[in-house]
């Protein structure tokens, strides 16, 4: 079913992306004993807004922030930047990637892409699981809109869903993969699991003995499908700190290499206030539950909802 | 006399490391498979042919690779190998001097595929094989047997089984084997690599699956249609006379509009264009675009992305695979053999005609185009003879042709691609059109 227009309205705004930046940020808050997160780098793609750097400074407080943006746009960035802890460098993400000696300290790096695997991404890792150190937290995001594969044209030539996968993707597509995993429901699993491989073959081919240990893999949609995987790079001695800081333990949203789907509904302030005065509770509200208030909302959305509510952001209208 | 034992711990050590090293794991896994395949050929006596379709001879046969992080397992129906041929070859250490002449025309050439392979994986190892007169187990602990003065291995007697053939496990996988059978990509190439390479074999019947994915052959093909045809020749070397060669080459896939560096980059097709060079229908060189075969060699043309399109293939064939042009890894060719450089010369001959026709295309381009699409696929083993390459001849114009080659910032380009009313038109179509709208509206004569 297509969603309807006022559910996607909302699109700049975003709750889904919104409540994915707070699930991150709070399941790193918990490996600030292990791992002394707010001595680390914050690399990110920060555009005009900065809303995952003003999140990382004051929930991590961490200090030292940079931001790539695409040389037409970086004087606008630097003039945007909320705070003086924040450099703006100018170019392409995999150009500025490969230049940076930040990769070599601690960081969280986050690169949030809105372009597919045909993109900069696949790139961007491959330089990331060369040269970052153990302890270095790396997360991506990208687009994972299979219908986007078939318009794939190369020179003169038109490949179907799975070839102009395999023309992006090699080796990364596994075995098997069929034109039936390409479709809107399988294809975001398949683009997390093809960005896992990637990290650790990755690793593996640049001769490293660390390991990419997967904690996040999100799928969310506000408007395009997202996909979001991250992890650690770990050596040995942190792999085992990591396992025993217990993330998966202490967050449900923390699945490794699992797919786990953010799903939260467009609300109106009204909408949102009935279902917050019916939570907590222990099963999520059924969509008759809903309808019978009033309005409606599907399951899927509810579940989400229900276990997601406490990030879910309420947006508003100020003079200035 | 028996032998005087030494104490030989360190030399196996050293043998061990040595004769794994200069080897990749899908080499290994590759030699154990060749196993298979001269297995098959020795059971049926299927002769060294020309690979024409319907041939079948492999058909019924099959090998089956399994692995995850702690045991590899390749599993063959292939006939077992027989004792004489264990104790001469396969569990004995280099090939005896005195060994009999080998069945004729295998791939198999060294005696040392197996154990390479083996030792290269990990250090528990099961083999059982049943031929239709005998059967017999090896179990190999690799720590046990370097403590060993004995370089053979124990042969133990035990029950025939069916269908006749060999099972290898092999456990206590070393910790780099452990970690690339972890990796899904390491899945991914070994299919995409026994495809490619394999894809005589496979279209003549075998059937090869790993971890329960069958393999399906990659469909080698040639363009061929009324201005296009294929050269496919045939001969025996001149001296080595046992040694039978056939080439072919043309224009697999149309050449690309686009034939700067950065065009390319992208086009994972790439690794099927070039030379392929194989023996006995086991591909050892794939998509070469160096010096390995033509290209740079002397006086012939560097590769460059305009050939993109073109392939070529030779294959070597002989019933003494050692006269063969290949190393002992079999994944590589030996440049060097004088065989092989005899070939070469023919190889460039069969090269050139693509090459002028990449270059006499561009001042022909939509007349060349047209007649390239006419041209489809055919199989290679469907070619008929044809001591040419045939390729299309353009009379000379009386106008004469100049290019224009430009940088424009890649966002203005694809504005302009909108404008024009196709977002995914080529860089050399926006060119030619703006040039064309330019010429259409400013120039009084055209």
């Amino acid at each position: 079913m297509t969603k309807p227009s006022f559910a996607k309205i909302n699109y700049l705004l975003r709750p889904n992306k919104n409540v994915e930046r707070k699930l991150i940020v709070e399941a790193l808050t918990a490996l600030n004993d292990s791992f002394r997160i707010s001595q680390y780098d914050y690399i990110g793609m920060g555009s005009m807004w900065f809303v995952d750097f003003i999140l990382v400074h004051k929930i991590l407080n961490i200090q030292n922030m940079i931001s790539i943006e695409k040389e037409v746009y970086a004087k606008r960035a630097d003039f945007n930047k909320p705070y003086d802890c924040i450099t703006v460098l100018a170019g392409d993400t995999t150009e500025v990637l490969r230049n940076m000696s930040e990769l070599q300290r601690q960081a969280i790096i986050w690169l949030d892409h809105d372009t597919g695997l045909n993109g900069p991404a696949l790139e961007d890792a491959r330089i990331i699981c060369e040269r970052a150190g153990s302890k270095n937290i790396f997360i991506l995001t990208v687009k994972a809109d299979h219908t986007e594969l078939r318009r794939e044209t190369i020179g003169h030539k038109r490949f179907s869903r799975l070839n102009s996968l395999k023309q992006i993707a090699g080796d990364l597509v596994p075995v098997g993969t069929t034109d039936r995993n390409i479709q809107k429901d399988e294809f975001p699993k398949l683009v997390a699991k093809m960005l896992f491989s990637h990290m650790k073959s990755s690793l593996k081919k640049s001769g490293r003995r660390e390991q990419f240990y997967p904690l996040f893999n999100m799928f969310y949609s506000d408007g395009s499908p997202m996909v979001t995987v991250g992890g650690m790079i770990v050596n040995e001695e942190d792999k085992i700190l990591l396992q025993r800081s217990n993330l998966p333990g202490i967050f449900d949203y923390v699945t490794g290499e699992t797919q786990f789907r953010i799903n939260v509904p467009h609300l109106t302030v009204k909408e949102k206030i009935e279902l917050d005065s019916m939570l907590p509770r222990e099963n999520a509200p059924t969509s008759n539950d809903i309808e019978e208030i009033g309005f409606f909302l599907s399951d899927d959305e509810l579940k989400s909802y229900h276990k997601l509510y406490r990030y879910y952001p309420v947006f508003g209208e100020f003079s200035l | 006399m028996k032998p005087k034992k030494v104490h030989s711990g360190p030399v196996k050590d050293f043998f061990i490391d040595t004769i794994t090293k200069d080897v990749s794991l899908v080499d290994c896994i590759l030699d154990l498979l060749d196993n298979c395949l001269d297995g098959a050929m020795r059971m049926n006596g299927i002769k060294l042919t020309e690979n024409r379709t319907g041939d079948k001879s492999y058909n019924g046969f099959h090998a089956r690779i399994s692995f995850d992080v702690n045991l590899f397992s390749i599993e063959d129906n292939c006939g077992g190998i027989p004792l004489n041929y264990a104790i001469d070859y396969a569990f004995h250490f280099g090939r005896r001097a005195d060994a009999p002449k080998d069945f004729e025309g295998l791939i198999g050439l060294y005696g040392i595929g197996m154990k390479r392979a083996i030792f290269k994986m990990g250090r528990t190892i099961a083999i059982a094989t049943s031929t239709d007169n005998i059967a017999y187990r090896v179990p190999i602990d690799v720590s046990e047997w370097q403590k060993n003065d004995d370089w053979d291995f124990d042969i133990e007697p035990s029950e025939k089984f069916t269908p006749y053939g060999t099972k290898i496990i092999i456990k206590d996988l070393r910790p780099q084997v452990k970690e690339e059978f972890s990796l899904e990509t390491f899945e991914s190439e070994l299919v995409r690599i026994t495809a490619r390479d394999y894809s005589f074999f496979l279209q003549k019947g075998f059937e090869l699956t790993v971890n329960s994915n069958q393999v399906t052959p990659y469909n080698f093909s040639l363009r061929e249609g009324k201005q296009f045809k294929p050269i496919y020749i045939k001969y025996a070397d001149s001296i080595e006379t046992d040694v039978n060669i056939d080439i072919k080459a043309g224009m697999a896939d149309i050449p690309p509009d686009d034939d700067s560096a950065e065009g390319t980059q992208n086009l994972r097709e790439v690794d099927y264009y070039g030379w392929f060079v194989s023996c006995n229908d086991r591909i050892v060189l794939a998509g070469d675009k160096t010096y390995l075969t033509v290209w740079g060699d002397d006086s012939f043309p560097i590769w460059h992305p305009q050939y993109n399109g073109f392939m070529g293939i030779i294959n070597f064939q002989c019933t003494d695979p050692s006269k063969l042009p290949w190393t002992t890894t079999k994944r590589n060719l030996d440049e060097s053999s004088e065989l092989y450089r005899r070939a070469v010369t023919k190889m460039k001959d069969a090269t050139r005609p693509y090459l002028s026709y990449t270059n006499a295309r561009k001042a022909n381009l939509d007349e060349a185009k047209e007649m390239e699409e006419t041209a489809s696929p055919k199989a290679l083993n469907l070619l008929e003879p044809s001591e040419k390459m045939l390729v299309p001849t353009f009379t000379k114009k009386d106008i004469s042709f100049t290019g224009i080659h430009y940088q424009k910032p890649t966002e203005t380009v694809k504005k302009v691609k909108e404008s024009l009313g196709d977002q995914y038109m080529t860089n050399k179509d926006v060119g030619i059109q703006t040039f064309d709208y330019y010429v259409e509206n400013e120039l009084e004569e055209k």
